[in-house]
């Protein structure tokens, strides 16, 4: 652009013709000739009539790198014409079939209405030239710290999807120890009790093993209260009470005996404790799942893999903060696609990760969390709507640029990774992300074309 | 003689009835109650206040739905018939901004993570138990198998 | 019901029917109404007293009320009718009975009090233990002995709880270090409530017994501080060597050294100064009254006045101050008065044929009786119950003359009260020390019991020494 305004006010017209007409003086160089070398002498200034032009210089391992491009109207041979050296700082190649005009070191100067020297005739032309290399060496560095920021982000990102990966394989062996011993152990514990049993108390392991603790404190805090009122002394009340035994139940078995309720509440919680290990075994090996195709980013893609079963794992990996919130799932079961469940996962967790976050920075609201799934003409449809704040509407589409955060927290090892990448994933399948937000309600519209579309 | 208890809180039933079993042996003197939410201990605590029964030790999870952990004890702190229960965060998950706001404005005495030893639990239950009981003026004679010895002394070396 | 209930009920019933019951019921003879009603206060005391259905300061102030209510000369209309009736009995003055609660007994207390407040403000009991604790070494049978010593000699002039406390959160990082199946240990979890129990005794303000004693032996003619110490320390030193020498001997300490590291440099304020000047000079005072014939009483209350006004003792220390104890010796000084002055103690003297029975075996008995109860109530309690009564049986029986008189009896009584410590409950150093879980109840009661009844042992020989250099 300003090598224009330049071209224009040094009136080019005139000097082209002033300088560029002589037909003796005029050269066509095919795509991929050389014009001159890098060093070589060179005593004329060309004029690009057609076409266009590279420079390059080498670097110390002697590989070509592009320094400036020419096109038509623009000069070649700038700084060995003028600067007196006559040798060419730069290789120039044509990046296509050009025209050129050019002048060398013998010519005279052409008279003017204003009298002007042959440099002061050319000084625009020079200027212009030594800006737009600069220009170019400018934007060039520029590029280059972009690159480089991009590079290193990216490996901040490679790297803790590998340690993520690194760390569930680390795990996943342990708490799969965990899962099968305890499963193991339970079901000997079962039949040792079950053969040491004499008082008739193993129904009461089964039972704690079966449901865990059913009762909620508050429950549990009535029964007790209900069965110290009946004249049972406050722990022992406390231990019937959180076995959740029907009164029918209690009449069998109860004995008014300190010694009968210790040993039944013995069995029952050996029980539950087992009931709580293997539900909790079972949570860890499946986040340890999780995270370890969260790692697998970039992961090859595979068909069959179905949106709802990505959907209901980001649901388990964020178990914790999604405590905080009331959930409404209305996940349908959809077709299979081809496609890397890690990256999907990923998705799910931003969009959940990012509607919690801004659900509980309002206080006092009761926060409400929907995720649907479903198909709709040849296209699988995913909603994740919250009734948090909102997005304001000068910043829905800054939301997707890299590195745009509305909090300060950095990001969360191998999940929260942001907007930009929930777009560039969903996009990566053809699919298209849609935000409608508004104080109060915000819903993140996600769609992908059914596989058959994908095929095409 | 009414009653010292101790409130545990925790959203997650397993992980509940984990602390308070952890607690069980301070069981014979004390009466160790489970919430699994802020609103219901806020209720609960109430009711037990109004039976005149002393309430020495809340242990808090943080993440709950609902009031948060933090929340909770903030209200306890600031409620002036509470002044000397003991507050523990007990959590995996609070923030940098969440802790600051614990000890800044929840003035909480512990702060525990998740996951726990059930010894190290016990111990600083057992603590503010102690200091609990002599800054309240109580009987501390009759609970001397569940308190803490350095907590105790140093209490009593003031008293002439 | 609950184990607290029924005890509650019979401390309030057994009382409740002695009140009701005529006065001819009582096997002595013209027994006036205000005597019965003394009866009843006192066995209302003592049940609530021994089953501690309410806490023991509490007594005290019931029994006081009670007094004031039943027998003093301003009470209801209703216990007072029939009050010209030749057997009425006399009316206690209500000043007299509320002058208990600053009797110069409590004034005495007051004064080791804020000594003792200070101390602890201004360090100066951690810094004199780091200090005396040097020349010990660090041979453990040494630091134990160190440990002993100054444990008793902090005890002599602080409450014996406050020493407990203070030395066992000194000693409890080295009871860490321990080998596990070190007995040495249990040695040296238990030398410092022994010694602490042990070294009440040496001063009239080391444990409340004592000045319960001094009122008494006020009546029957007075010792002074530096009498009491005069014969008190060397008891202690005695016995203290000897729970040395027991500890020693029943739980060898294996660990070859031992270090305590008490951190702490002296204080070089000027209040601290005031306090140390303050501590010296009142010890002097009380040791050397014979040059300035001030009392004990007078001289507790300088500092009591210096620190006050120097603000070393301010508003938010004298919360820290245990009232309680000075109620439950208050309450103790008031029974006493009450069974003196209706006349019951030696009307109930009189009626019991003391005198058949042989001197030495009631000495005997007397020590028995206190060691035995002090080690299952409170060791002031058992003082408050009991000295009234020996009180009056030492002035009143002749037969006690060849053996030193009431004097002799009261200081006998003393002595075993403050010996009684076989059980965790016996004191508070005892239950702090069990509590640190390094002493099973066995091995406490094995090394109270001997040391309790050498003591009583000892107590006897001392008294036969001041017997026979006239001293009593």
């Amino acid at each position: 652009m300003s090598n224009e305004r330049f071209l224009r006010s040094a009136n080019l017209e005139w000097l082209k013709k002033a300088y560029f007409s002589n037909e003796q003086q005029k050269l066509h160089i095919k795509q991929g000739e050389v014009l001159m070398k890098q060093g070589e002498e060179n005593k004329r200034l060309y004029l690009i009539e057609k076409g266009a032009l590279t420079g390059y210089l080498e670097d110390e391992t002697g590989k070509p790198f592009e320094v400036f491009r020419s096109t038509e109207g623009m000069f070649v041979g700038v700084y060995s014409f003028f600067s007196k050296t006559y040798a060419s700082y730069a290789t120039i190649i044509a990046t296509e079939d050009s025209d050129l005009a050019y002048i060398d070191t013998s010519v005279d100067v052409v008279e003017d209405e204003e009298c002007r020297s042959f440099v002061e005739h050319f000084m625009p032309i020079i200027v212009n030239e030594l800006s737009s290399r600069q220009l170019l060496a400018r934007e060039a560095s520029l590029e280059k710290e972009r690159t480089l920021k991009r590079l290193l982000h990216h490996d901040k990102m490679a790297t803790l999807g590998e340690m993520a990966a690194g760390l569930a394989h680390e795990l996943n062996n342990a708490v799969g120890v965990l899962q099968r011993k305890t499963e193991w152990l339970s079901e000997e514990m079962a039949g040792y009790l079950k053969e040491k049993d004499s008082k008739g108390m193993f129904p009461f392991f089964e039972e704690g093993l079966k449901h865990g603790q059913h009762l909620s404190s508050r429950e549990v805090r009535k029964n007790r209260q209900k069965l110290e009122a009946k004249g049972l002394p406050s722990s022992e009340a406390q231990k019937i009470a959180r076995t959740g035994i029907t009164d029918k139940d209690l009449k069998k078995h109860f004995k008014n005996d300190a010694d009968h309720t210790n040993r039944m509440y013995y069995y029952w919680e050996i029980g539950t404790a087992f009931h709580d290990m293997l539900l909790a075994a079972k949570h860890a090996v499946h986040v340890v799942k999780s995270v370890k195709q969260l790692g697998v980013s970039g992961a090859e893609r595979k068909h069959g893999v179905r949106i709802s079963d990505t959907i209901n794992e980001a649901l388990a990996l964020l178990n914790s903060p999604l405590r905080q919130v009331n959930l409404q799932t209305d996940i349908e079961e959809v077709p299979e696609i081809n496609a890397s469940s890690g990256e999907l996962v990923q998705v799910w967790v931003n969009l959940i990760k990012n509607a919690i976050e801004s659900m509980l920075q309002v206080e006092g609201l009761d926060p409400k969390l929907r995720i649907a799934c479903w198909v709709r003409s040849y296209k699988i449809m995913v909603e994740v709507e919250d009734n948090g704040p909102g997005i304001p509407q000068a910043i829905q589409e800054k939301i997707y640029e890299p590195h745009f955060s509305t909090k300060n927290d950095g990001p969360v090892v191998g999940l929260g990774l942001g907007l930009a990448i929930v777009r560039r994933l969903v996009e990566s399948y053809q699919g298209s992300i849609n935000l409608k937000s508004r104080s109060g309600k915000t819903i993140f519209n996600i769609s992908f074309p059914l596989e058959k579309d994908l095929k095409q | 003689m009414s009653r010292i208890n101790i409130i545990c809180v925790d959203d997650q039933r397993d992980v509940l009835t984990t602390v308070s079993r952890d607690l069980q042996p301070l069981n014979n003197h004390i009466d160790i109650e489970e919430c699994e939410s802020a609103d219901e201990t806020l209720e609960l605590i109430e009711d037990l206040d109004s039976e005149g029964k002393h309430i020495a030790v809340i242990i808090s999870d943080h993440v709950m739905p609902g009031k948060s952990g933090v929340e909770l004890l903030k209200e306890i702190n600031e409620d002036n018939r509470f002044v000397n229960t003991k507050k523990v965060l007990l959590t995996g998950l609070a923030t940098h901004q969440d802790t600051i706001t614990a000890i800044n404005q929840a003035g909480i005495d512990r702060y525990l993570e998740k996951p726990w030893h059930a010894e190290e639990l016990l111990n600083n239950v057992k603590e503010l138990l102690t200091a609990y009981i002599m800054e309240s003026g109580l009987n501390y004679e009759k609970y001397m198998d569940v308190l803490d010895q350095p907590t105790l002394l140093n209490h009593l070396r003031k008293r002439h | 019901m609950t184990k607290s209930n029924i005890k509650k009920i019979i401390a309030v019933i057994i009382p409740l029917i002695i009140f009701l019951l005529p006065p001819s019921f009582f096997p002595i003879e013209n027994l006036s109404i205000v005597e019965k009603r003394v009866i009843g206060i006192f066995f209302l005391a003592a049940f609530f007293w021994v089953l501690e259905p309410i806490p023991i300061y509490a007594t005290s102030v019931l029994i006081i009320v009670l007094e004031l209510l039943l027998i003093s000369d301003k009470s209801f209309v209703l216990f007072m009718q029939g009050s010209d009736a030749a057997n009425f009995g006399t009316l206690m003055s209500y000043r007299e009975i509320m002058a208990t609660f600053a009797s110069p007994i409590i004034m005495l207390f007051l004064g080791g009090f804020f000594l003792a407040l200070s101390a602890t403000k201004y360090r100066l009991d951690q810094n004199l233990a780091r200090v005396l604790l040097k020349p010990f070494g660090e041979k453990p049978k040494m630091v134990m002995m160190g440990l002993m010593v100054i444990t008793a000699g902090f005890s002599m002039f602080m409450s014996n709880t406050a020493t407990t406390a203070m030395m066992l959160s000194i000693l409890a990082p080295v009871l860490a270090v321990f080998n596990p199946g070190d007995k040495g240990k249990t040695a040296f979890a238990l030398c410092v409530p022994v010694a602490a129990n042990i070294g009440g005794i040496a001063t009239p303000i080391g444990t409340p017994p004592n000045a319960i004693a001094l009122k008494y032996l006020a009546d029957t003619g007075t010792i002074s501080f530096g009498q009491w110490m005069s014969f008190g320390f060397p008891f202690v030193l005695v016995l203290l060597l000897f729970s040395w020498v027991l500890l020693s001997a029943l739980f060898p300490i294996e660990t070859p050294k031992i270090k305590l590291a008490i951190k702490g440099k002296f204080l070089k304020t000027q209040k601290a100064y005031i306090v140390y000047a303050t501590f010296a000079v009142t010890i002097f005072l009380w040791l050397f009254d014979f040059l300035h014939g001030m009392n004990a009483y007078i001289v507790a209350l300088i500092p009591v006045a210096v620190f006050s006004a120097t603000g070393i003792i301010n508003k938010e220390d004298l919360k820290n101050l245990s009232w309680d104890v000075l109620w439950l010796v208050s309450g103790g000084i008031a029974l006493g008065n009450a069974l003196d002055k209706s006349g019951l103690a030696k009307n109930v003297v009189a009626n019991i044929p003391f005198e058949a029975f042989p001197a030495l075996a009631l000495i005997v008995f007397t020590a028995t009786l206190g060691l035995l109860m002090a080690n299952f109530m409170s060791n002031t309690a058992t003082a408050n119950l009991l000295l009234p009564i020996i009180a009056a049986l030492g002035t009143t029986m002749t037969s006690l003359e060849d053996f030193g008189g009431g004097k002799m009896l009261i200081l006998c009584l003393t002595f075993s009260v403050s010996l009684g410590m076989a059980l965790p409950i016996s004191t508070p150093p005892n239950a702090l020390a069990h509590a640190t879980g390094q002493i099973q109840t066995n091995q406490m009661s094995k090394v109270g019991v001997i040391v309790g009844i050498t003591g009583v042992l000892l107590t006897f020989v001392m008294l036969y020494v001041l017997k026979m250099v006239q001293f009593i």
